[in-house]
């Protein structure tokens, strides 16, 4: 760390008086453990971040990601991916000169902020995620350009009768949880001072989780990111109630009926959940049919859903309603072993896969994490894949159609 | 895997005749270390890593579709495509994938496994690559999509393209120039005991070089060390911490050494792909026009010089935001026949086409002319690295860039301590050492366009099998 043990020397000072990790030393446990998701050190120093250190799966690699819980009240929707949208715009500007990975993401929970590079590049990694987390620049031509390009993509994305069907189960799913796109209304009424404001009272280094992946020490790395986020204060502000923007979902033209059924379970990244789509996925694409028909996995706070959803010209509705309402009951009753194994082989693999880089590893850990999953659950679970079989299927299926009956239409 | 030489050969000859019968209907890999990694090839490089949920192997074999017959052109892509499906079918209860790339003069399999499917996945890649006769039934299949996807894309422009791309590069009659597709006949001319035979004479593994990147790999896990392989391990300097290999098996045969980079330059006496420049001008009525200019590259010239030039152009040529004319940019080196050459490919709009043969040409010339500040440079370089070590993250970009490595420098380079060691002069050097360019424009006539003298171009012409 040339140049900087000035800055080092107190931030060490302070993480020894800190309490002290949870478990033995670093490098003792290095040796010991073989686990990607198993965290080597979990640190909570005063004031926050929470920080987790998993082992790079690449050595000269260091990943970071810190997420952000973000509470929008009626008025101050989208105010959360419009902060994102503005770091995401700032950050590459930073990134580009060398070349670092960056990327910010709107999580069910709030914000998610991820940079990676080489460990050679680790001060400058610090720097741009103390600048991600930094309060906007919400003045000018900048903020506006982000508003209305988001808005832009707001509207594309909420025209279709298929986006209105899935807003519609959503809000069925979780009244009152962030939709996976934003009301254009609703972002078209976000000024500056609400922006400010959800940053300020959001932006807080005690909520923050940050989840690391690297090959140097955990002191090393901990100096390098120093002083992310707005200190606490005494007492948390509570969300500012702010006048909420008329309703203005947008007639949707469509020539043909819309139906969809969603089956949420607890908890929120339970595989099977995957498996279970898959499986439906694959159950309606061998069965005929004057209709088209689709399966979608959501994560949402608390909830894995698995959505149903399907369209056809009004003649073919009847059948098409049949098809996806009895999707479930269908697929259980056509389950088979090969099928089940081959489908959890899957959904295994892709998950492992996902998480084969540093920045794949701390996004699938982090987003566990967001979920209030630990690390060793979220690994057991993927391992309690290799044993999934058709009665376990057919169980979880079972329970998932026993849930609340969620459904939605969109018609002509 | 623990224990001896005498342990291993059984097991692992107990794997593979299991895997090869089809025997597979269990989901679970076999628990501990399983099948050793398989031994016998030319070269192979063990590289692990310390924590990883997933391993890859990557297999490099030396042919491609310039070795398909004549007459039977798509041959080695049919055989590839083949084999990557027979070994999917057979992994694939394990979560593993594979996939195949066919090159002009080089074949690359490439497999992803979760860590603990490794070793079974690689038994099976193994023997379906090298011993398990070819199925008839997968024959016929594969045959069928190539043929669709032939007729599918029969009157291309993209396709003429890439035809007269590689005629101005070798000449029509070269084998080099032969469509890697193939054409309806002459895959409609592939049997079944055709592709076996080209199998037998191109798909060997001691042709071959193979590089295992993930957890759980030490040197034990090597079958094939030094003293019961004809191969040669190769531990990889990045990981040489973490496992450290003998210091008998570390680095490349001496006689794959590439030459120390101040060889390179007249003094030298390089040879290249070709001496004369050339260019060539097709009219057709289509909605872009494509440009390639291709620099022939002296023999000897470092790999690593030469990725890093690729890196300067394409930031030269490609920088973000992108330039609104273009549909495609990409610059990648190709081995010909007569020598390396480093070819720049670019789709643009018509009316950009003139402007863009300039941009190309004159990108090169400023590099070759030095002219670069070495604080600008020192700033590439990161980004040359940063894009190098986050690619090769995933184990799967890492084996198949260290089998790349093995097969054609005997070595796994530390792509970071080279990439490090480069400065202005060694860019300049390697810029102005190309040689005289070829040039092919395929688009519209917007008659106005000044493109030089032009000429027909030659048509391949496919003879008797």
């Amino acid at each position: 760390m040339p140049g900087s043990s000035a800055v080092v020397v107190p931030i060490l000072t302070l993480l020894l008086a800190a309490p002290a990790p949870a478990q033995e030393p670093a490098t003792a446990r290095r040796e010991a453990q073989a686990s990607p998701f198993t965290p080597d050190t979990m640190l909570t120093p005063s004031g926050g971040p929470r920080v987790l250190f998993l082992r790079s799966p690449a050595p000269r690699v260091v990943a970071f990601r810190l997420s952000v819980p973000v509470d929008e009240a009626p008025g101050e929707v989208g105010a959360a991916r419009l902060l994102g949208a503005l770091a995401l715009q700032r950050l590459r500007t930073l990134a580009r000169p060398f070349g670092a990975q960056v990327d910010v993401a709107r999580t069910p929970w709030g914000l998610a902020y991820s940079v990676a590079g080489p460990v050679a590049e680790l001060e400058l990694l610090g720097y741009l995620l103390r600048e991600a987390v930094a309060e906007p620049d919400v003045r000018g031509a900048t903020f506006e350009g982000v508003r209305r390009s988001l808005r832009e993509e707001a509207t594309h994305l909420t025209e279709t009768p298929l986006a209105t069907l899935v807003a519609e189960l959503r809000a069925l799913v979780s009244p009152g949880a962030p939709a996976d796109v934003d009301a254009p209304a609703a972002i078209d009424a976000l000024g500056p001072g609400t922006v400010q404001e959800v940053w300020r009272r959001s932006h807080r280094r005690a909520a923050m989780t940050l989840v690391v992946s690297a090959s140097e020490t955990w002191e090393v790395v901990l100096a390098a990111v120093h002083g992310l986020g707005l200190r606490d204060p005494a007492v948390a502000a509570p969300p500012r109630p702010v006048e909420p923007p008329r309703s203005a979902r947008p007639g949707v033209q469509t020539l043909r009926v819309w139906h969809g059924r969603a089956y949420a379970t607890t908890p929120g990244d339970d595989p099977r959940a995957a498996v279970a789509a898959l499986l439906i996925a694959s159950h309606l694409r061998d069965s005929p049919g004057d209709h088209e028909t689709s399966v979608q996995l959501w994560e949402m706070a608390g909830h894995s859903v698995v959505a149903v959803l399907g369209a056809a010209y009004p003649q073919a509705a009847g059948s098409m309603r049949a098809a996806v309402e009895g999707a479930l009951d269908d697929t259980s009753a056509g389950l088979d072993e090969a099928s089940v194994r081959e489908a959890a082989a899957r959904v295994r693999s892709d998950l492992l896969v996902s998480a084969r880089t540093p920045s794949g590893l701390v996004a699938a850990v982090g987003r566990a994490l967001e979920s209030g999953t630990s690390p060793r659950a979220l690994e057991g679970r993927i391992d309690a894949l290799r044993g999934l079989d058709a009665r376990a299927m057919r169980s979880f299926l079972e329970a998932l159609a026993a849930g609340p009956p969620l459904r939605a239409e969109v018609r002509p | 895997m623990r224990g001896g030489v005498a342990t291993r050969l059984p097991a692992r000859a107990l794997a593979i005749a299991a895997l090869a019968g089809g025997a597979l209907s269990a989901q679970e890999p076999p628990s501990g270390p399983g099948a050793p990694v398989p031994g016998g090839y030319a070269l192979q490089a063990i590289l692990p890593r310390t924590v990883s949920t997933v391993a890859a192997a990557s297999v490099r074999l030396p042919h491609g579709s310039a070795d398909d017959p004549q007459g039977l052109e798509g041959m080695a892509l049919l055989l590839a495509h083949m084999l990557e499906s027979t070994v999917s079918d057979r992994v694939g209860v394990w979560g593993a994938t594979v996939t195949s790339e066919v090159g002009r003069t080089e074949t690359v399999f490439t497999l992803l496994a979760p860590a603990d499917a490794l070793r079974p996945s690689l038994a099976v890649a193994d023997s379906v690559l090298f011993r398990t006769p070819l199925d008839a039934e997968t024959f016929q299949r594969r045959r069928q999509e190539a043929l669709e996807r032939l007729a599918f894309e029969a009157g291309s422009p993209i396709r003429e393209y890439e035809a007269e791309a590689a005629y101005l590069l070798v000449g029509s009659s070269s084998p080099w120039a032969r469509p890697a597709v193939g054409t309806p006949t002459s895959v409609e001319g592939l049997t079944l005991g055709a592709l076996e035979t080209f199998r037998r004479e191109h798909v060997q593994r001691d042709l071959a070089a193979l590089a295992v990147v993930g957890p759980g790999l030490d040197t034990d896990a090597r079958e094939g060390a030094p003293a019961d392989t004809t191969g040669t391990p190769v531990a990889s300097p990045d990981t040489s911490a973490a496992a450290p290999a003998p210091a008998d098996t570390l680095g490349p045969p001496a006689d794959t050494l590439p030459p120390p980079a101040d060889t390179v330059g007249p003094a030298a006496a390089p040879t290249y792909a070709w001496s004369t420049a050339d260019r060539l001008d097709l009219v057709r009525d289509v909605t872009n026009t494509w440009i390639q200019v291709g620099y022939p590259v002296p023999a000897g010239l470092p790999r690593t010089d030469l990725e890093v030039l690729l890196h300067a152009l394409d930031e030269e040529l490609d920088p973000t935001p992108p330039d609104p004319d273009r549909y495609s940019v990409s610059v990648r080196l190709e081995r010909l026949p007569g020598g390396p050459v480093l070819l720049v490919e670019a789709a643009v709009l018509p009316e950009a086409a003139d402007r863009w043969e300039r941009r190309i040409l004159s990108a090169v010339e400023r590099l070759a002319s030095g002219g670069m500040h070495e604080t600008l440079f020192a700033w590439q370089k990161r980004r040359a690295r940063s894009a190098r070590l986050l690619a090769e993250a995933a184990p799967e970009a890492a084996a198949r860039r260290a089998a790349e490595d093995l097969l054609r420098e005997g070595r796994v380079r530390d792509l970071e301590a080279e990439i490090a060691a480069m400065d202005v002069a060694r860019l300049s050097r390697a810029a102005k050492s190309l040689g005289e360019p070829r040039v092919l424009r395929l688009g519209p006539d917007l008659g106005a366009q000044d493109a030089g003298p032009s000429r027909q171009g030659g048509a391949y012409a496919p003879g008797p099998a």
